[in-house]
């Protein structure tokens, strides 16, 4: 057979070309692999791999068509390293086998045997041109165990050597999260570059070719507790974006015996929360962390114990993916929105997100078109932790803004929605986790960023003022669209309310681009909502207040005299709008010229948007009309603002389900009735 | 031989006109143009101070940092928007109540528009009855999930403090017999501190001899399951 594979290629000039295999190289090798499934898997690998200690130019275009059926034996990588040092193979081959190993590292059986030869491995990495990926390499297989002085040593030494390269800086993080006495150098937080993506056209090409030849993977997902839906057929093709299937490092089913025995239990075996427990601290993770994200047990697991090096090999796993599927490929696969939502689901379970997930999205969002994947996206943004005021321009709002104005309005509606969003979450995590102001929490497990009251405040208050400014613009865009309108008014329930339910002590009021077209909408149920959101406004100032009085002056927060300026100043315009006729004063933001008003031909045009003649409730006025003067053949609704039918007209209003009206009226008006039925008003401040 | 500096009109770079009665002996042509050097080299730097003087001038005029350009830049921004909007809602105002004005009328006149309207009327008013009963609905199952992403949150942030709290109290915790047996103990840590590292260097020297020597390990069973230990230690932390 190896006679075969020999004659085909010599027939073609072989002259050492780099190029991608031609297609008839791929079909000859097709045939050939046919044969090779019938034999056992390792001669088969072995026999191609053979090419490598002979060194001729077949071995690289080979090595290139090298697709595993099914899995990968890690024998047969093993015998190659172990080639790689005796003969004598040009070092562009070396470099692409260490890459080959990389692509089907997820393929590989099992990766004791691989473990054990961690050293073997290691000492290629003097070597400069397999350096970068044989730290990839190392990272992928990386334990405590493994980490020596003398290793850390030498990585220092190349670094002096090479400058500080992201491969190097990688490998001495995962280093320094193992055994950080031992790794004494200072890392960046926030390695964004990870290891360089070189494997990700070939991985696509093996894809693709793994596709068409229809070949499939068995999965073998833990059954019980996953949070993937149970409908995935069999017939799963194995792509990078598939979750990786939950297995143990060692290969072979354990026997009876030795089970208990053995000092650590793969993950894999567990099938209840109860066993899990039972075998807390001798859980063993599996090799590819990525495998966790399917399994809510593990993900239990995972966010219980807070093992660093898992979480950092779990990032990077998932940064890669990440990067590889949108921000590298051209076109998205169906599986995209398969590990999207899985993402989310686990992201979800966890209630908050992954470092890599937010350092993806900030990326991403600069390069997106804002229709692709769009619920997906919108929902990972919305799981990003409380982002510092000083970063929260550059990396959410500028992208956000482009994107914004030059969106459909589904778009504004979403971004409105996933903004909501988020101000939820920050808010229930600040309710949770109580800062204090000269207290640095860090924000979640998995960032070492701190934050304190302070400067939580002053991120919120960026973002309530930054939606503020898009609702305002996006509303004159789009017309007063009712839709939009509704999904800001949402936002603002949740801001009125950030000291009465989530215990923050601010208050934000809405700008008066959102104000104003709100109170003068033509449908009844965002004014309703508009006077829910005032009252609850109300309710919060003085409960504030009366706070800022009983507690110490230290503990108590201060409101500053331009929110309670601004929201009397709105009170004031609501009510004298809607209640006491009083509209286009001066010295109001509605102030019109006499002339104007007169040109326009509409008669007492100060009544005009009171609870009569306000567009959103003048059918109510009609019908109410009717319904009180049957006989009546011409329809005065003026008529209605004499004392009984009024209070009449106002119950009837507050029955359709206004209950906003109602409970500002209630608590913003106290009526005086006067002879003459005058109807005053008067407002507590 | 012209001098230098003389273009073929007969002036010099600076527009003056040689003054043709120059004595153009060899001696008193080195004393001229010593002197027409002396004088040039004057009228160069005069214009040169001239040049600088406009410079100067004209960087004063257009002089503006970039950082208080920027801050106006976004003040002149939000007074543009803060303008935009204020017009834009009197001019909002103003349709709504010519446009609700008109529809009052209409229906007033009681023709059939008018009933036509009126139908509409009732039906908008019938919508935003359930619209309202559904907000209400969903106000409420809103505050009710807020309450339990709350209470699952406070679990997660106790299971952490729990787990802390473990693990402090599993590093303290002591074996009882700790002051008996503490010497032998730590005698028995340093052994084994020192024989960890003697094999480790071991296993390092090995590993090297067989990547140097370029042996191939893995056909020979015997030293296939030696090399394939090198990276252990038998005994864990």
């Amino acid at each position: 057979m190896a006679e075969t594979l020999c004659l085909s290629d010599s027939d073609r000039s072989s002259s050492s070309d780099q190029s991608v295999p031609s297609r008839s190289n791929n079909r000859s090798l097709r045939i050939a692999e046919k044969e090779r499934k019938k034999n056992e898997a390792e001669d088969s690998f072995v026999l191609a791999l053979r090419y490598f200690s002979e060194g001729s130019s077949p071995c690289v275009r080979v090595l290139k068509c090298l697709i595993p059926a099914s899995v990968v034996p890690q024998q047969a990588v093993v015998r190659a390293v172990v080639w790689l040092n005796v003969s004598k193979i040009p070092i562009s081959t070396q470099v692409l086998f260490i890459k080959w190993v990389l692509t089907v590292f997820d393929l590989i059986d099992a990766k004791d045997q691989l473990r054990a030869i961690y050293g073997f491995i290691f000492s290629f990495i003097t070597e400069e041109n397999l350096c970068p990926y044989i730290c990839h390499l190392l990272y992928l297989l990386t334990r405590k165990e493994n980490v020596h002085l003398y290793r850390v040593r030498k990585l220092l030494e190349l670094q002096s050597k090479l400058g500080r390269q992201p491969f190097l800086m990688h490998l001495l993080s995962l280093y320094k999260v193992f055994c950080p006495e031992l790794v004494t150098l200072s890392i960046p937080s926030r390695i964004r570059s990870g290891f360089k993506n070189y494997i990700s056209p070939w991985k696509s090409a093996l894809v693709a070719v793994q596709k068409s030849n229809g070949q499939q993977v068995s999965s073998s997902i833990s059954a019980a507790f996953t949070i993937k839906e149970k409908s995935i057929s069999r017939k799963r093709k194995h792509c990078h974006l598939d979750l990786p299937a939950l297995s143990s490092v060692l290969n072979k089913e354990p026997q009876s015996e030795q089970t208990s025995r053995r000092k650590m239990v793969p993950l894999v075996h567990l099938s209840s929360f109860a066993q899990m427990l039972k075998d807390m601290h001798r859980i063993e993770l599996p090799a590819q962390m990525g495998s966790l994200l399917g399994s809510s047990l593990a993900l239990q697991y995972l966010d219980c114990v807070q093992e660093e090096s898992a979480l950092l090999r779990l990032n990077f796993w998932l940064g890669c993916a990440l990067h590889e599927e949108f921000l590298f490929c051209r076109q998205t696969s169906e599986e995209a929105l398969q590990f999207l939502n899985n993402l989310l689901s686990a992201q979800h379970f966890l209630q908050e997100g992954f470092s890599s997930s937010d350092a993806f999205l900030y990326k991403f969002l600069n390069v997106w078109d804002g229709s692709l994947l769009r619920p997906q996206i919108l929902g990972l943004l919305s799981n990003i932790p409380v982002i510092p005021s000083t970063q929260i321009g550059r990396l959410l709002f500028e992208p956000l803004t482009q994107l914004f104005f030059t969106s459909s309005m589904f778009f504004k509606c979403g971004l409105m929605e996933c903004l909501n969003n988020m101000l939820l979450k920050w808010l229930t995590w600040h309710s949770v986790y109580a800062l204090e102001d000269d207290l640095d929490i860090s924000l979640n497990s998995h960032t070492s960023i701190n934050i304190t009251l302070s400067g939580f405040k002053d991120s919120v208050m960026e973002l309530v003022h930054f939606v503020g400014r898009l609702a305002s613009l996006g509303l004159q865009l789009e017309g007063c669209n009712t839709l939009l309108l509704s999904f800001i008014l949402d936002f603002y329930e949740t801001v009125c309310d950030t000291f009465l339910k989530f215990g923050l002590p601010l208050v934000v009021m809405p700008p008066p681009g959102v104000f104003y077209p709100a109170l003068l909408a033509t449908d009844p149920v965002s004014v309703d909502r508009l006077a829910y959101i005032m009252h609850r406004y109300k309710l919060n100032l003085t409960s504030a207040k009366s706070q800022e009085k009983q507690t110490e002056p230290q503990q108590a927060f201060h409101i500053s005299r331009h929110t309670f300026r601004q929201f009397n100043h709105y009170l004031v315009f609501m009510v004298n709008c809607l209640w006491n006729c009083r509209m286009f004063h001066a010295n109001t933001d509605m102030h019109v010229r006499e002339e104007l008003l007169h040109k326009s031909n509409v008669p007492q045009y100060w009544t005009r948007f009171d609870f009569i003649h306000h567009p959103a409730f003048t059918g109510y006025a009609v019908d109410f009309h009717q319904k009180c003067w049957p006989g009546k053949k011409d329809v005065d609704v003026n008529s209605i603002k004499q004392s009984k039918p009024w209070s009449w007209y106002l119950e009837y209003l507050f029955n359709q389900g206004f209950d906003g009206l109602k409970d500002f009226v209630h608590s913003s008006i106290s009526r005086q009735v006067t002879a003459g039925d005058k109807l005053q008003d008067s407002q507590q401040r | 031989v012209e001098p230098p500096d003389m273009d073929s009109s007969g002036e010099d770079i600076n527009g003056m006109v040689e003054k043709d009665d120059a004595p153009k002996g060899p001696s008193g042509q080195k004393e001229t143009s010593t002197a027409d050097m002396l004088r040039i080299k004057q009228q160069m730097s005069n214009q040169c101070f001239e040049m600088e003087v406009y410079l100067n001038a004209g960087k004063n005029r257009r002089s503006c940092s970039t950082s208080e350009a920027e801050r106006d830049y976004s003040d002149h921004i939000s007074e543009l928007e803060r303008v935009k909007t204020l017009q834009f809602n009197q001019t909002l105002a103003l349709h709504r109540m010519q446009m609700w004005h008109a529809m009052g009328e209409k229906i007033k006149t009681n023709d059939p528009e008018a009933d036509a309207l009126k139908v509409v009327n009732q039906r908008c008013m019938a919508l935003c009855c359930r619209i309202k009963q559904i907000q209400q609905e969903t106000r409420l199952l809103q505050d009710e999930i807020t309450e339990l992403q709350k209470k699952r949150l406070e679990m997660k942030r106790l299971t952490h403090e729990k787990m802390k709290e473990m693990e402090d109290l599993m590093s303290r915790k002591e074996h009882p017999d700790t002051e008996k047996y503490k010497a032998a103990l730590e005698k028995g840590q340093t052994n084994l501190e020192k024989y960890k590292k003697m094999s480790i260097m071991a296993q390092n020297v090995l590993r090297g001899l067989l990547l140097a020597c370029k042996i191939n390990w893995l056909d020979d069973p015997k030293l296939r399951d030696v090399a394939m230990t090198l990276e252990e230690f038998p005994i864990t932390d």
